[in-house]
């Protein structure tokens, strides 16, 4: 049973480490709720202090603050329009650069790997002189083509990856049979998928949620303001009112936090059906 | 979310065109009117509707925000045939929106601009000149205090009106700390001022706590002041005509100055990683004995700080260094202004005006007054009288020193750059006085 | 046979490539294409001056000490991001580690978080006074640490909030891509008597490869622009100690207001982390990536 003693060997450390990482891994969230129940002048006696007289004020202001509820609607509003697209669009592309060769795949690769190292800021001013151009600026919908196109190679070399690994021959099988593309797309290799679709889903849903250059950049009506904006209206040029904007940063991570929970399950559901078990 | 992971047959990449063509469409068509650049509708006056945009920071929930946003909405109301068109984020985004705004010919109408923006804009004849409005309105221009226009005037014309006129320098010290150690007045003398430096250091107290992470506050609220000291600030203004040069032995001693406190452990080890919100728990705690700021830290103090702290801090400007500037001076200024689209002619110019007027008459300075704020206006109350004894502090000093250039307003923004993150690195004694001189007059160009 | 059903046919290119690949172009593409253009200007972008800025861009020390902190952070978070990854997926995968549900999800958590929110909690954690690192180094009896004030180790202890934060990122890709590797070969070594280390070299690593050239690829991508953290966490300082190519970049453009040389930096940021992730992906992945 020497096996059993190597793991019990490995596994004191491996442990010991995991919890650490664990435990540092849970604290910001729960620094920030509950530095979001301080009050200012507490915060700035003590940064990590527990509140010694909690208090939800922080909370009734942030209502106080820019326009919240119509804040929530166009972070939710961009998120729910742009995910199903940037998803079906990487699937799409992932799926044909992990099954088919073909004439200048290695260009059209290269082109996608090119929108990875763009650094946005650098894009700011040329995309908005073109959205200029275009009358493209300021509405509601502003935001869903550059979000869907900035995703799309990440999230599709994260497909690449995935779909190279599952065995070609339900899909022959599929074709023989006289299959469409369709067909063979989403209803055989979308199923098998799904965990990295979850995975999929998650990372852009973060980096939508997040994003701010592109959204204070081409929108310019209140109404139209994302979560992240509404986050920079706890600084003023002088002051900032920190326990104010870490009350705001609980309430903007908290959906996602949620929605991650879920999707969680959603992988390793798929996890405990397809791989060793505990 | 759940309609990602339900099965679709063929419809879904149809969905899909259909879905990113009607994007495109919806977007392209969402807003008719995003022609309407400041050129496109000028002014031909009349019964016309006048549309003016406005680019602003004033989106906060304080009270000096909320003050901007009454007054807009009265405005508004009062001018039913003008529509007011904002562009309003937070100061932090501020510059980022406006330098695309510029690059791609957007400007708005109405803007609030600070002198480095200025500098930047007025060659490229972006911004109307000031000079001529101001003399059509002179109960208006003789209001403004007496150097409330410097920070707006380049080559002898003013393209800016002051949104506020305050002291980017003061220190906060702590009267008891300063009892405490057998410091019995504020020094008066540069060397009395490091040898009080020393005593506090030694009692086991923070001389100065700064954070100075954005590299802003040391440059801003400290280096303007005591640069100023040493060189004059006839030395500052030769510096746009050549006549003086970053790399003059009175620079370089100014720098020195810096490097001196550094050495004698004026400041908290930690200055170049903290920000400023994490300084104000060495001073609340009472770990430090002074704090360099400006003006707006009165009210921050007034808020924030434990009662004790409070009652027991007094103001202080930095004493002289014996070199060529005066003693009784603080950089200060108006820092921002409004600034108008040089594009603009006609009714739609004297709308622009009037807006601009609003926002800088008595009436809005008594109010921004009341509220704690700075105005660039001469008022009837003058501050003194003002309910916090530290606001009333602020204001008797205020009326006994002049004001001296700011160094991020009034420069170049490539040379504040290059000045203030060299006074970074000279703190954390990776960089030579003589380095970063030689830097900024580089950074000049010529 | 296969070549047959894998060929790809015009109609598929009109129906799925093309409509992505227009979306991608007009924000993408064409966006650079302008900043293209625009590097070629001079400093305020006013005027044509061909390779000049270039040739300035080469002799930029500044930037030259940028593109250093980035690659120091590269190598940093491929072995810290996508290595730490990689084991705990594989512990994950064991019996070795407890509680594995709780890691798996608080492990993703900090993915969740807001750059900036990292960077500004890491910033008090560091903090030399306050610091949760510096009360643990008193708690063992040592003086306090000055940490990201030491210009010589700021780029270091910048890059350990960068580990931390996506550690959780590169482990769910590797957790969906272990999903194909069927239980049914992990059951059949366990029998003939093969330990952790055994499993996770000659049968995990090998069957995700293709998921570990992604994620390398994500990740040198990924820390060649990065930007947020260390604009929240030293601004780039003390000094120029952890200056960045993104906030070099940044602060050409929106701080000096030098666009024209801003867009010369970005291009030239591009163009060398293009050829980082190339030579990596072709030196790990040989063909099957590249082709």
């Amino acid at each position: 049973m020497t096996n059993k003693m190597k793991i019990g060997l490995l596994a004191v450390p491996a442990n010991v480490l995991a919890l650490l990482f664990t435990i540092t891994a849970i604290f910001p969230i729960v620094w920030m709720v509950y530095t979001s129940l301080k009050t200012n002048p507490e915060f700035s006696l003590s940064l990590f202090a527990l509140p010694s007289q909690p208090t939800l004020s922080n909370y009734e202001n942030a209502f106080r603050v820019g326009n919240l509820s119509s804040a929530l609607f166009s972070s939710v509003f961009n998120t729910v329009l742009t995910i199903p697209l940037i998803v079906l669009g990487s699937f799409i592309l992932g799926y044909f650069f992990a099954r088919y060769n073909f004439r200048g795949k290695t260009t059209i690769r290269f082109v996608l790997l090119v929108g990875m190292l763009i650094p946005i800021h650098s894009l700011l001013v040329p995309l908005f002189l073109q959205f200029k151009w275009f009358g493209m600026l300021d509405t509601r919908f502003t935001l869903i083509i550059p979000y869907v196109a900035f995703n799309l190679s990440l999230t599709t070399f994260l497909f690449q990856s995935f779909i190279r690994d599952i065995p070609t021959e339900i899909e022959e099988a599929a074709y023989i049979d006289g299959s469409t593309t369709d067909y063979a797309l989403f209803r055989i290799i979308f199923p098998i998928c799904l965990p990295m679709v979850s995975t999929a889903v998650i990372l852009n849903v973060l980096h939508t949620w997040n994003e701010l250059p592109f959204a204070f950049i081409l929108n310019r009506s209140a109404e139209l303001f994302t979560l992240p904006i509404w986050l920079t209206y706890f600084s003023g040029q002088y002051t900032t009112d920190y326990t104010g904007k870490i009350a705001g940063l609980v309430i903007t991570s908290l959906p996602i936090v949620i929605l991650y929970l879920f999707f969680s399950n959603k992988i390793m559901n798929g996890m405990s059906a397809g791989a060793v078990k505990g | 979310m759940k309609i990602v992971s339900k099965r679709r047959k063929g419809i879904v990449s149809k969905a899909l065109i259909l879905f990113l063509v009607s994007a495109f469409i919806l977007t392209a068509c969402g807003k008719s009117d995003d022609s309407n650049t400041p050129s496109a509708s000028g002014g031909s006056g009349g019964g016309d509707k006048i549309t003016i945009s406005i680019a602003h920071t004033n989106v906060t929930d304080d009270p000096g925000a909320k003050l901007f946003r009454e007054t807009l909405q009265k405005f508004k109301d009062a001018h039913p045939n003008v529509e007011i068109r904002e562009e309003a984020v937070a100061h932090d985004l501020y510059r980022s929106k406006m330098t695309t705004l510029g690059a791609s010919g957007e400007l708005p109408d109405v803007f609030l601009a600070n002198g480095s923006m200025l500098i930047d804009y007025a060659p490229k004849g972006l911004v109307a000149e000031w000079d001529d409005l101001l003399e059509q309105d002179k109960e208006w221009k003789d209001g403004f205090l007496q150097d409330a226009f410097e920070d707006f005037r380049i080559k002898g014309k003013i393209y800016g009106v002051a949104t506020q006129t305050l002291s980017v320098h003061l220190i906060f010290y702590n009267e008891e700390i300063f009892k405490q150690v057998g410091i019995h007045a504020f020094p008066e003398t540069w060397k009395d001022f490091e040898d009080a430096i020393v005593k506090l250091k030694d009692a086991g107290y923070i001389p100065i706590a700064m954070g100075n992470k954005a590299n802003v506050p040391v440059g801003s609220t400290l280096f303007s002041t005591l640069a100023d000291r040493v060189t004059g600030t006839q030395w500052f203004n030769g510096l746009t005509t050549g006549e003086s040069k970053f790399t003059d032995p009175e620079f370089i001693e100014a720098l020195k100055k810096i490097q001196e406190l550094k050495n004698i452990g004026a400041f908290n080890p930690d200055i170049n990683s903290i920000d400023e919100g994490q300084r104000d728990p060495l001073y609340f705690n009472k770990k430090a004995a002074m704090t360099v700021s400006g003006a707006w830290y009165v009210g921050n103090l007034i808020q924030n700080a434990p009662e004790d702290v409070l009652n027991n801090t007094k103001i202080a400007i930095l004493p002289s260094t014996g070199g060529k500037g005066e003693a009784a001076a603080v950089a200060g200024g108006g820092g921002w202004s409004y600034a108008i689209n040089a594009k603009l002619t006609d009714a739609k110019k004297a709308t622009a005006v009037e807006l601009v007027k609003t926002f800088t008459n008595d009436e809005y300075a008594a109010a921004m007054k009341k509220i704690n704020g700075f105005p660039a206006r001469k008022l009837t109350d003058d501050g003194s009288t003002a309910t916090a004894p530290l606001t009333q502090e602020y204001y008797n000093l205020m009326n006994r020193v002049q004001l001296t250039p700011i160094y991020d307003i009034r420069l170049a923004p490539a040379t504040v750059e290059v000045i203030y993150r060299g006074i970074q690195s000279l703190l954390a004694g990776a960089a030579s006085p003589e380095d970063i001189a030689k830097q900024a007059q580089d950074s000049l160009g010529k | 046979m296969r070549e047959n059903l894998f060929k790809l046919r015009v109609s598929q290119v009109l129906k799925y490539l093309v409509p992505i690949y227009l979306v991608y172009a007009f924000a993408v593409i064409l966006p650079l294409i302008l900043s293209f253009v625009y590097s070629f200007f001079d400093d305020y972008g006013t005027s044509f001056s061909g390779w000049a800025p270039y040739s300035k861009l080469l002799q930029d020390s500044d930037f030259w000490l940028s593109f250093k902190n980035n690659m120091i952070l590269v190598l940093i978070c491929v072995a810290g991001q996508v290595g730490i990854a990689f084991i705990i997926a594989s512990l994950l995968m064991s019996k070795v580690l407890k509680l594995r549900g709780i890691h798996r999800r608080a492990i993703f958590l900090p993915v969740v978080l807001a750059p900036v929110v990292t960077g500004y909690l890491w910033t008090l954690f560091y903090n030399y006074q306050f610091g949760i690192l510096n009360w643990f180094v008193k708690l063992f009896g040592g003086d306090p640490v000055l940490w990201l004030d030491d210009p010589a180790k700021a780029i270091y202890l910048v890059s350990i909030p960068l580990v931390w934060q996506y550690v959780g990122l590169y482990l769910i890709i590797f957790l969906a891509g272990m999903q194909n590797i069927s239980k049914e070969i992990y059951d059949a070594v366990e029998i003939d008597g093969a330990n952790w280390r055994q499993k996770t070299m000659f049968i995990t690593f090998p069957l995700l490869k293709n998921v570990t050239q992604v994620a390398l690829v994500l990740c040198i991508s990924g820390t060649m622009k990065t930007f947020d953290h260390i604009f929240v966490m030293t601004g780039g300082g003390p000094g120029r100690s952890t200056m960045v190519m993104a906030q070099y970049s940044y602060n050409n453009a929106f701080l000096m207001t030098k666009l024209g040389y801003a867009s010369t930096v970005s291009i030239g940021m591009i163009v060398l982390s293009g050829a980082v992730v190339l030579l990596v992906s072709k030196l790990i992945g040989g063909k099957t990536d590249s082709d």
